[in-house]
């Protein structure tokens, strides 16, 4: 787990912060809306990966499962 | 299309709201959005864009935590199932809009982190921080609250998170601090994506935003250290309470 955190928060810290201005400039909505949502998932994809790759309590496997349960909910009642 | 002059002014506040949220280990929303409301965007911009914001800082420094072994993901994950209900129960709140709400709520929670920055610590017999009692209950219950500010006040709810991880929950300063600076992200990620999904995220203005403050954290964490902690926490409450004044005369 620590392996892949340790990975994309250097990514994010070097890369991101030109290619977020450089959309933001060119304001293409499409493009700066993927990103946002690339973003967004990034802390959810982490704790995906740690749940594959790294030993978790029972109880946090289950507060994980509770954790996407709850996003999709997010999903399902702004978009119904 | 994003007008230049907006994205360089978002990119300007957020590397104002990145340099002194490295500098002070929060994630700046609280110095970021009273900022965008004082130039003069509305608060159901500043917010998510904020909320967006805070998700970038969060990835940013979350490797120099995590080369120290200081994150407790265990606790990160449960706590969090507690705080993203109350998240999203704050985006519910925001999208009903009340706006005046959520203006209140910013300018309570800037008064408040203002109040307990430069309140001395208290002191144990032996001149060390007094250790903290331990009350899970207590501290999962304002995780929940603590979601709910932040989505409402657009802060990512570092500077209320550690207070309740250390003091409530009695967890080491260190790994609250860095246990928090994950959880701030992953509130922030369902906060900005709740308002994503409202339609009241303006995407590229946010990226702006984001851009700017992890470009200001990193030069922050290179000046944080050369400062005075004292100084640095009296001029930051001081200027916590102008937001938290001007937020409330402009509302």
């Amino acid at each position: 787990m620590s392996r892949y955190t340790r990975a994309v928060s250097r990514s994010v810290t070097r890369y991101v912060p030109p290619i977020a201005l450089l959309l933001s400039l060119a304001g293409v909505g499409v493009l700066c809306d993927a990103l946002a949502l690339i973003m967004v998932s990034l802390p959810y994809a982490l704790l995906v990966v740690a749940l594959v790759t790294q030993e978790f309590k029972a109880s946090t496997k289950i507060a994980l499962i509770i954790l996407y349960l709850e996003l999709l909910l997010v999903l399902i009642v702004k978009h119904g | 299309m994003t007008s230049p002059v907006d994205a360089l002014l978002f990119l300007t506040i957020g590397f104002a709201g990145g340099f002194l949220g490295s500098i002070l280990g929060i994630g700046g929303g609280s110095l970021m959005t009273p900022l965008l409301l004082a130039v003069g965007y509305d608060i159901t911009v500043a917010v998510p864009a904020s909320l967006l914001a805070i998700v970038g800082t969060s990835l940013g420094g979350l490797y120099v935590y995590e080369e120290k072994g200081l994150i407790d993901y265990d606790l990160a994950v449960t706590a969090e199932a507690v705080t993203v209900p109350g998240s999203l129960t704050g985006v519910l709140i925001a999208s009903a809009g009340f706006k005046e709400a959520m203006k209140l709520t910013l300018a309570v929670i800037l008064l408040l982190i203002s109040i307990d920055m430069i309140r001395p610590t208290k002191q144990g017999n032996n001149g060390e921080n007094a250790g903290p009692s331990t009350h899970p209950l207590v501290g999962y219950a304002s995780m929940y609250l603590a979601g709910m500010i932040s989505a409402l006040a657009g802060i990512g709810g570092g500077v209320l998170k550690v207070p309740v991880l250390h003091k409530l929950m009695g967890v080491d300063i260190k790994k609250a601090v860095a246990t928090s600076k994950l959880m701030v992200g992953l509130t922030g990620a369902a906060g900005a994506l709740g308002y994503y999904l409202g339609g009241l995220l303006n995407s590229c203005l946010a990226l702006s935003l984001l851009a700017g403050s992890l470009a200001g954290g990193l030069v922050g964490a290179r000046t944080g250290v050369k400062l005075s902690g004292r100084l640095i926490k009296v001029l930051f409450s001081l200027f916590l309470l102008a937001m938290s004044v001007l937020v409330i005369v402009r509302g």
